[in-house]
């Protein structure tokens, strides 16, 4: 439990580092993804395939390796 | 391939297909118009080619009748002095023919002999026989009968009347004009150049460079293939067609469409002319210079063609311009709202002023209820 809220945190320093539009980015990486990112809490439960899915679309639209 | 390009695509396909029919159209249009222009100049050449015929066949008839009724020429005849006929006729037949174009006057014995008797164009020519069917038709009826034939100089119409001396008859008179001169008056009411054209199987090469020679003019003979050009009202043979089949040329004439020549334009036209037996022998080319008209209709045809491509291209921009203001643009932004509202931005404002507004606004409310 709590991969994928960690996963959220690390987007949004990249998102921060970059100086990057918060919810513009968030919202890209979640219609790539299928994956609402401000739903995701630390009660999240992991998910291997939404964990992939959201690292895959950030990755991109982020220009980085998340 | 994205929504928008197969959008602007078929736009710009359906305006191209449109833009070729209506150069199609306008082209079309153009030819119309040429041979509406040469069947109106044909139709105009026959009504007054026909209108001189029947007025000269009357002129023709009222001398001949007005001749047979000269007792002095009669008695000439009947006693068979030639001399006196001749001597008495020649001053008639000088005024009528400087005065009314009448160029052929016989006197024809009846049958079985058929021969001329006197000829006053030609009075030292007689005691030839004459089978042409004017006469054949005269002795046949007892009547008056006229029509046109081909001669050694050409097309000729004749009025044969019979002469009638102590109430029997004692010959027949041919009266006749060369119908070039209907060519000179045809040209002045159509404003085109004619030309009489006879197919060569119904004329003599030898008679007719006699007639040219007589003339002082060079023997045509071999300008054309199968047909000679008998009379016209122009020099430049080249503009008139080398393969016209006399015989298939229909009654109501045809149009032989537009010709170029030395920066100038011709529409040519013909219609057959039959002889006294109705077979066709021959025909009259009406060749009418439209340099003017074709330049003035080509330039408008241009001018429309220009204006048709202008009006789709500016349609073209207008059409793809409003489909990217109203619709893709819209689009765009609905994307894009979508994008901040599942970013976590549930306040953004739609504006809900068309259908695609309304339908934002409802997607957004949908995101909105999810995420909240």
């Amino acid at each position: 439990m709590g991969q994928l809220f960690d996963l959220r945190q690390k987007i949004e320093r990249i998102i921060k580092q970059k100086g990057l539009d918060d919810i513009d980015i968030k919202g890209k990486i979640g219609m790539k993804s299928g994956v609402v990112i401000c739903f995701l809490k630390p009660e999240t439960p992991d998910d291997p395939n939404r964990m992939a899915r959201v690292k895959k679309a950030a990755s991109e639209i982020l220009n980085t390796i998340v | 391939m994205n929504i928008k390009v197969k959008v602007i695509l078929s736009v710009i396909s359906v305006l191209l297909v449109s833009t070729i029919v209506l150069i199609i159209i306008a082209n079309q249009n153009y030819t119309n118009s040429l041979t509406f222009l040469g069947e109106e100049t044909l139709h105009g050449a026959q009504q007054a080619f026909m209108q001189l015929e029947q007025s000269d066949v009357k002129m023709l008839s009222a001398v001949s009748v007005a001749l047979t009724t000269n007792d002095e020429l009669l008695k000439a005849y009947a006693e068979r002095k030639r001399d006196r006929f001749y001597e008495l006729a020649g001053p008639i037949y000088d005024t009528l023919k400087n005065r009314y174009g009448i160029t052929h006057w016989n006197l024809i014995d009846t049958p079985p002999s058929s021969v001329i008797f006197a000829r006053l164009s030609k009075p030292e020519l007689f005691n030839d026989t004459v089978r042409r069917i004017t006469y054949i038709n005269s002795v046949r009826t007892g009547n008056v009968t006229f029509g046109k034939e081909v001669g050694k100089t050409g097309f000729v119409l004749r009025t044969i009347t019979p002469v009638v001396y102590k109430n029997a008859i004692i010959g027949y008179q041919e009266i006749g004009e060369d119908i070039d001169k209907f060519f000179r008056l045809i040209k002045k009411q159509t404003n085109s150049d004619v030309a009489l054209i006879v197919d060569k199987k119904f004329m003599n090469h030898k008679e007719w460079e006699s007639t040219r020679s007589s003339k002082k003019l060079a023997d045509n003979w071999s300008d054309f293939k199968d047909n000679l050009i008998v009379s016209s009202t122009f020099d430049n043979v080249s503009i008139l067609p080398m393969d016209i089949r006399v015989a298939e040329v229909p009654v109501q004439g045809k149009i032989l469409g537009v010709f170029d020549q030395n920066n100038s334009v011709y529409q040519r036209s013909i219609f057959p002319v039959k002889d006294a037996s109705l077979k066709t022998v021959g025909c009259i080319m009406i060749v009418q210079d439209i340099t003017k008209t074709a330049g003035e209709m080509r330039s408008s045809r241009i001018q429309l063609i220009v204006l048709i491509i202008v009006l789709s291209i500016v349609l073209c921009t207008i059409i793809i311009l409003l489909l990217q203001r109203l619709v893709f643009s819209r689009l765009n932004h609905m994307i894009n709202t979508i994008t901040r509202v599942v970013g976590g931005d549930v306040n953004y404002k739609v504006k809900e002023d068309d259908e695609i507004g309304r339908f934002e606004a409802q997607i957004v409310e949908i995101l909105r209820n999810l995420i909240t």
